[in-house]
C-alpha cells in the first residue's frame, strides 16, 4: 500500500462526493453533529439510509447477489471517510453490519427472503440481545432461557445494555436452549419480534444524560422455531461470525477525524489558545494521523468484513483511547462554559451548542474502553500475541 | 505485567505507523516542520511509555548497566530531548494546524497536488 490513489479510486471518490452533495441534507448533518450517543436517532439516520439504499450503497459487506457492493477494502475506507467528513449520519450497524451477514451466511432461504430486504429498506430496526445481567465479558455464561414448546420457544429472563432497544422492532438474541455440555454448546440464535407479548423495555439512564441503552425483560415470550438462525445449540458459531463483523469491520479513523474537527473548529473560534493546549492538539493530530495509516494499511490488506486478526485489538484499543483524548481536549477548550451544558437559556450561539454536545460526548466516551470487549480484554489478547511471537510480528 | 507489555507493543506499532506515514508524506509535504513536529510528538509519547515500562518490567535489574534496558532508556530520553520536546515543538505546530485546517482532513487519502 502506498499513498497514491489510482485513477479508478479517485473516480470512485468523486462519485461518492457527488452523491453526498446531492443527497445529504443540512438537517441530517445537523442531527449527526449534535449526536453525543453512539448512533443518531432513527429520525436522523433512516432517511439517509434510504438514500444510500436507493443507490445500492447501504450494505457494502453483504454478498453481491443479496445487495452488497463488492468494494475493495480501500474503496470501503474511501466511502466511510467521505461520509464521515461530510457529516453524514452514522448508519445503524445492528441490521446492516451485524445481523444481516449472519442471516446471509447461516439463514434459511425463507429467512433471507423475509429479513434481508426489510433491513435494506430500513423497515426493520434491530437491536442486539447479547449481554445479560451477570454475563458481559464472559458471554458464553449467558442464561436467558428458551424452552421448547411445539413449534415455538418460550423465553424467560433478561438482556441488558441493549442499545436503542426502545427504537427497535426486532432483536437478534443469544438464548440458552440447553445446559448440557460446554456453555457454548447450549446457545441458540433467535430473531425476536419486539412487539411480542411479554417483552418490557426499561431505559437505563447513563452518564451523559442520553437514553441509549436499556434492560429488556422477557416473560414467557413466544418465538417461532422458524426464527432460529442455524441449528439448535449452534448459536455460538453465528455469534462468533457476527463479532468478526463487529470487531473487524469497524472503520474508526474517519469518525474520529470528524470529532477532532469539531474540537479544532471550537479552538479556532475561541480566544487565543494557551501553548500547552496547542501542543496537545498537535500531539493528538499526530496520533490520529498515525492511527489512520495503521487502519488504512490494515483494511487494504484484508477481504472486507473479515477479521484482520490480532491487530483488530490494537485498532479497537487505540480508537477508544483517541475518542477519549479528543473529548477530553474538547471540554478543556470549553473551560467553565462546560458547566452550563444543561442550562437552557435560549442562547444558541456556537459555544452553547458545542457545550451541549461535547460534555455528554466526553462523559459517554468513558464507555468506549468498556463495551465491545473491554480494554483489559484487548490487552490480554495483544499480550498473548506478543508473547507467542516474542515481538510485534503477529500484530503488524 | 502482561498489560504493560501489551501497552508497549501498541505504542511501538502506532509510532512506527506514524514514521512510515511521515516518510511517505514528506515527498510532497509543503510544511515539513509541522509534519515532523506532530510525528515527533507521537513517537516521543510512545518512547516515554516504552522506556519507563521496560524498566518497571525488569524490576531493579532494569536500572542496572548489565542489561540493555538502561542504555535503551537513556537513548529514548535523548531522542525525546533532541531537537525539542513535544511541549516545545507542539505549540507552533498546533497553531499552524489550526490555521491551515489540515487537521480536519484525512492524513492518508488526500490527493497529491
Amino acid at each position: 500500500v502506498n499513498l497514491h490513489l489510482d485513477p479508478a479510486d479517485l473516480a470512485f471518490r468523486d462519485e461518492v462526493r457527488a452523491f453526498l452533495s446531492e443527497h445529504l441534507t443540512p438537517a441530517m448533518r445537523e442531527g449527526q453533529w449534535m449526536t453525543s450517543g453512539s448512533y443518531p436517532d432513527p429520525a436522523i439516520a433512516v432517511p439517509w439510509q434510504r438514500a444510500l439504499n436507493a443507490r445500492g450503497w447501504l450494505a457494502p459487506l453483504w454478498p453481491r447477489e443479496l445487495g452488497g457492493t463488492g468494494w475493495s477494502g480501500l474503496q470501503r475506507y474511501l466511502f466511510e471517510n467521505e461520509c464521515a467528513l461530510a457529516g453524514a449520519p452514522t448508519v445503524h450497524p445492528m441490521g446492516v453490519r451485524f445481523v444481516g451477514p449472519v442471516i446471509a451466511r447461516f439463514g434459511t432461504d425463507e429467512q433471507r427472503r423475509c429479513f434481508l430486504p426489510r433491513i435494506l429498506a430500513s423497515e426493520d430496526y434491530w437491536c442486539q440481545g447479547f449481554s445479560e445481567p451477570g454475563s458481559g465479558s464472559d458471554l458464553a455464561s449467558l442464561s436467558l432461557q428458551a424452552r421448547r414448546d411445539g413449534d415455538h420457544y418460550v423465553l424467560q429472563g433478561s438482556k441488558t445494555w441493549t442499545t436503542n432497544a426502545h427504537f427497535a422492532n426486532r432483536m437478534f438474541a443469544l438464548v440458552r436452549t440447553s445446559r448440557e455440555g460446554r456453555p457454548q454448546e447450549g446457545i441458540s440464535f433467535l430473531l425476536v419480534d419486539m412487539a411480542a407479548p411479554g417483552i418490557t423495555v426499561r431505559p437505563i439512564r447513563t452518564i451523559g444524560g442520553d437514553h441509549d441503552v436499556n434492560q429488556v425483560f422477557f416473560d414467557e415470550v413466544r418465538v417461532p422455531v422458524a426464527h432460529r438462525v442455524g441449528g439448535e445449540g449452534e448459536g455460538w458459531a453465528c455469534a462468533k461470525y457476527l463479532l468478526e463483523f463487529e470487531r473487524g469491520a469497524g472503520i474508526f479513523a474517519p469518525r474520529l477525524r470528524a470529532q477532532l474537527r469539531r474540537v479544532g473548529e471550537a479552538m479556532r473560534r475561541g480566544a487565543l489558545q494557551p501553548p500547552d493546549r496547542l501542543a496537545r492538539f498537535a500531539a493528538l493530530t499526530g496520533a490520529l494521523d498515525a492511527f489512520e495509516w495503521l487502519e488504512v494499511r490494515t483494511m487494504a490488506a484484508i477481504v472486507p468484513g473479515r477479521s484482520p486478526g490480532p491487530v483488530a485489538s490494537v485498532l479497537k484499543l487505540r480508537s477508544s483511547r483517541l475518542k477519549q483524548d479528543i473529548a477530553q481536549l474538547g471540554i478543556d477548550v470549553l473551560g467553565e462554559a462546560a458547566l452550563r451544558w444543561r442550562v437552557d437559556d435560549g442562547i444558541d450561539d456556537p459555544l452553547a451548542r458545542f457545550a451541549r454536545v461535547m460534555v455528554p460526548e466526553y462523559c459517554n466516551s468513558r464507555a468506549y474502553t468498556i463495551f465491545g470487549g473491554a480494554l483489559e480484554i484487548q490487552l490480554n489478547l495483544i499480550a498473548r500475541t506478543v508473547l507467542a511471537d516474542a515481538g510485534l510480528r503477529g500484530l503488524a | 505485567v502482561q498489560h504493560k507489555l501489551a501497552e508497549m507493543a501498541v505504542e511501538s506499532l502506532e509510532a512506527r505507523a506514524g514514521c512510515e506515514l511521515a516518510a511517505l508524506r514528506s515527498e510532497h509535504e509543503a510544511d515539513l516542520t509541522t509534519l515532523a513536529a506532530c510525528t515527533k510528538s507521537r513517537v516521543a509519547a510512545a518512547a516515554d511509555v516504552v522506556g519507563k515500562h521496560a524498566i518497571q518490567l525488569h524490576g531493579a535489574m532494569g536500572v542496572c548497566e548489565e542489561l540493555p534496558v538502561a542504555p535503551a532508556f537513556r537513548w529514548l530520553e535523548a531522542f525525546a530531548i533532541q531537537s525539542g520536546r513535544p511541549s516545545q515543538l507542539g505549540p507552533q505546530a498546533g497553531a499552524r494546524l489550526l490555521a491551515d485546517g489540515r487537521f480536519a482532513r484525512s492524513a492518508v487519502l488526500e490527493e497529491r497536488t
